[in-house]
């Protein structure tokens, strides 16, 4: 363990020196094969900022079907009631605040390092018995990091309890639902890892994860490293979209210097906004002197929060068929509105100043995204335009 | 026999003596104890005012005995003045919540003094093998 | 080191003990002993149980410890049953501590409110009462009148009938005008047999004249 840890601080000294073109380069390809990375400095303070936290909420996006899929649980069942216009509206309500309940992300904090804190040390104690001691404060009422767990060694010290035997005690005696006692062999065998991840059950993995072990512990930080790594080479992004492991994912991403395989994937479905959400926030960790915050704040009057999307697609089968039907089903035909090619129009631009600038490493695959996309809006926008006109419809 | 419940179905009088002492659970060979609170006259096995922790005298996986204590209302029936029994003050002495029992430094004075005399056995009887031959 | 306590116990008491004073069919072979009016076994009657020795450094040594742990426990209950007291004392848990102004507040507030209640409940009262009565008053109308139209309707059908009896009994058969109705009889019989023909016809009468003809 000693000697892994020198290596891996060895590692880290030389991803120093190299310099950063270099590191990147390595990072980009080979060393997520490794999965060795770690976060050198704390990463909360920068994980729970209120503007990355909407960062990455609105990356992470909401789709209601998604968030409310089924699940591998044993009650799956749905109930079917009779209500009035009013008791759906609340209910709608609720659902999103359930929705965002359920997409609150696991936090990202530094991996806690095992302080030893001796109480007292007794030498006439030595030999009094052949085993330790574990003591647990089993008082009512306490949270599981503030319960006292100290150990008596046999050779008679008093010490707080390391937090591995921390861990357990609190398992034992005030057990977590899902967490278990022995680590799960998917956990302590790699090839099962492997299996689940070339099955690509990333979900299910992190899930796991986050049941297991805490946010501080140093296999948290490996195993969801390693399978962020491998989601990087597969590449299905998507299957993480609109789940709680996103935001730690695209944080993760940024952080590493390795956001443009996400990048790519975001331009091709069309989710440009978040392809700018996700550059500023590289620019916001690594402090790149780009002023991103206007073009934020421009995008953000144009385009909903994921929660106000979710309740208004929720609200639109209550909807009688207004006054500006037309123009409202054009927008539904084309699937985007004119402030989306406003706002698409204003994320092209920085994206394009992205890809232009030295933190691009894939140019060439990303300026052929974008150029497709690019032009497959102009199509979309001459035929909007065309059907508006044919309608009659006023620019408004 | 049914267990009492840890809230303890106990009846007890205001001024009885009350004592801090194990209930043997578990069964042949795998002895388990309640730590509890009772009336001092009454039998182990009769119904607790309160159980306040629990012991596990055999050695688990990672070679470990573990105690619990619920160590707010131990103050508390100490403080109120319930005894202990000598088992009991020894493990609240190892825990660090009382001073150190005295029968526990007996003890290990007499470990070490076993292992001493072991080690030296040992050690003459090498020698005389090493004589002999 | 530590021990479990373990006493060896009388059978009987153990399973009064083990059962909660309910001896129900349980026997108990964990501390079964020899009874105790018993003789000592014959292979222990000249055991003589030797004791431990203790060595005086080590009977001295345990005395200081013990003298220590005695001074040190006694301290550390003086300090337990001082914040027993001190808990008990700023505790809130189980009541609510009041000065007796707040008390004399609390206790007018109290009545203040159940006054409003009162008043609420007596108008409401009030009203439902009010309601009452006067259904009753009605419903009390109702039924005379109800009353008063059934005996109307009996009276009616008495002097209907009174009529048509009186009707009748202009043709009643008196001691007067006994024979010449027996007369008359005597000069009409009727005769009520008749037959039928194929066709349905009836024809009335066998010897004497029908009664149409």
């Amino acid at each position: 363990m000693l000697i892994l840890r020198q290596l891996r601080k060895l590692n880290g000294q030389q991803r120093l020196q190299l310099g950063v073109e270099q590191t990147r380069r390595s990072m980009a390809d080979a060393a997520q094969k490794n999965a060795s990375f770690q976060y050198d400095k704390d990463p909360q303070p920068l994980f729970t900022d209120a503007e990355t936290q909407r960062l990455l909420q609105s990356m992470t996006q909401l789709q209601l079907e998604k968030v409310f899929r089924k699940r591998t649980v044993p009650d799956n069942s749905t109930e079917t009631k009779f209500m009035t216009t009013a008791q759906l509206e609340k209910e709608f309500l609720q659902t999103i605040e359930k929705a965002k309940k359920l997409l609150q992300m696991p936090p990202v904090v530094q991996i806690k390092q095992d302080t030893e804190h001796i109480i007292s040390k007794d030498p006439a104690l030595k030999d009094f018995a052949d085993t330790k001691y574990v003591f647990t404060d089993i008082t009512f009422g306490l949270r599981n990091s503030e319960r006292k767990i100290v150990v008596r060694d046999a050779d008679g010290t008093l010490a707080y309890a390391p937090l591995e035997t921390r861990k357990r005690m609190n398992q034992l005696y005030f057990p977590l639902e899902g967490r278990r006692s022995y680590t799960p062999r998917m956990f302590t065998h790699d090839d099962l890892l492997q299996r689940c991840l070339d099955e690509h059950k990333y979900e299910f993995v992190l899930d796991r994860l986050t049941v297991q072990y805490e946010p501080y512990e140093a296999e948290f930080h490996n195993f969801s490293a390693k399978v962020f790594a491998h989601l990087n080479e597969s590449k299905e992004f998507d299957l993480l979209r609109s789940t709680r492991h996103f935001g730690p994912m695209a944080f993760f991403y940024a952080w590493h210097r390795c956001i443009d395989d996400l990048l790519y994937d975001m331009i091709r479905r069309d989710y440009l906004h978040n392809a700018v959400e996700l550059i500023s926030l590289s620019y916001k960790i690594h402090q790149v002197p780009v002023d991103y915050k206007p073009i934020l704040s421009q995008l953000e009057a144009l385009k909903p929060t994921p929660a106000q999307r979710a309740l208004a697609e929720l609200l639109s089968c209550l909807k009688k068929p207004a006054e500006n039907a037309i123009e409202h089903e054009i927008q539904t035909a084309i699937g985007k509105t004119e402030q989306d090619f406003a706002a698409d129009e204003i994320s092209l631009k920085f994206i394009e100043q992205y890809i232009g600038s030295k933190h691009a490493l894939k140019k060439v695959q990303l300026e052929l995204a974008v150029q497709t996309l690019k032009e497959v809006n102009l199509e979309k926008l001459q035929l909007y335009q065309g059907l508006k006109k044919a309608h009659g419809v006023q620019a408004s | 026999m049914s267990l009492s419940p840890a809230s303890g179905i106990g009846r007890f009088y205001k001024h009885s003596a009350k004592i801090i002492r194990f209930v043997r659970l578990g069964c042949t060979n795998r002895p388990f104890y309640h730590i509890v609170v009772m009336e001092r006259r009454k039998n182990q096995h009769q119904p607790v005012i309160e159980q306040v922790g629990s012991y596990d005298p055999l050695p688990n996986t990672s070679n470990e005995r573990l105690v619990a204590l619920n160590t707010e209302r131990i103050r508390y029936w100490l403080g109120k003045g319930a005894h202990m029994s000598e088992p009991a003050a020894e493990l609240l002495g190892i825990a660090g919540l009382l001073p150190v029992h005295p029968r526990t430094y007996m003890t290990a004075w007499r470990n070490r003094r076993a292992a001493a005399a072991a080690t030296a056995g040992a050690a003459t009887e090498t020698t005389e093998k090493v004589a002999t031959a | 080191m530590l021990r479990a306590g373990c006493q060896l116990f009388n059978p009987s008491t153990v399973a009064a003990a083990k059962t909660g004073s309910n001896n129900f069919a349980l026997e108990f072979v964990r501390w079964r002993r020899k009874p105790r009016w018993l003789p000592v076994a014959k292979s222990k009657v000249f055991r003589v149980p030797e004791r431990k020795k203790q060595s005086e450094e080590e009977r001295t040594e345990l005395m200081r410890l013990h003298n220590n742990y005695k001074t040190q426990l006694r301290s550390v209950r003086q300090y337990l049953r001082e914040e027993v007291v001190r808990q008990q004392e700023t505790s809130t848990a189980d009541h609510i501590v009041f000065t007796p102004e707040q008390e004399e507040a609390e206790f007018q507030r109290c009545l203040e409110v159940n006054a409003a209640w009162n008043a609420q409940i007596a108008k409401e009262r009030e009203v439902r009462l009010a309601k009452e009565r006067e259904e009753k008053v009605a419903y009390i109308q109702e039924r005379i009148e109800a009353g008063k139209l059934r005996a109307e309707e009996q009276r009616e059908r008495a002097d209907q009938r009174i009529r048509h009896e009186i009707e009748q009994s202009k043709t009643f058969i008196t001691r007067d005008n006994l024979d010449a109705a027996i007369e008359t009889a005597l000069a009409n019989p009727v005769d009520h047999n008749y037959a039928l023909d194929l066709e349905g016809n009836m024809l009335r009468g066998r010897t004497t004249q029908s009664l149409t003809s």
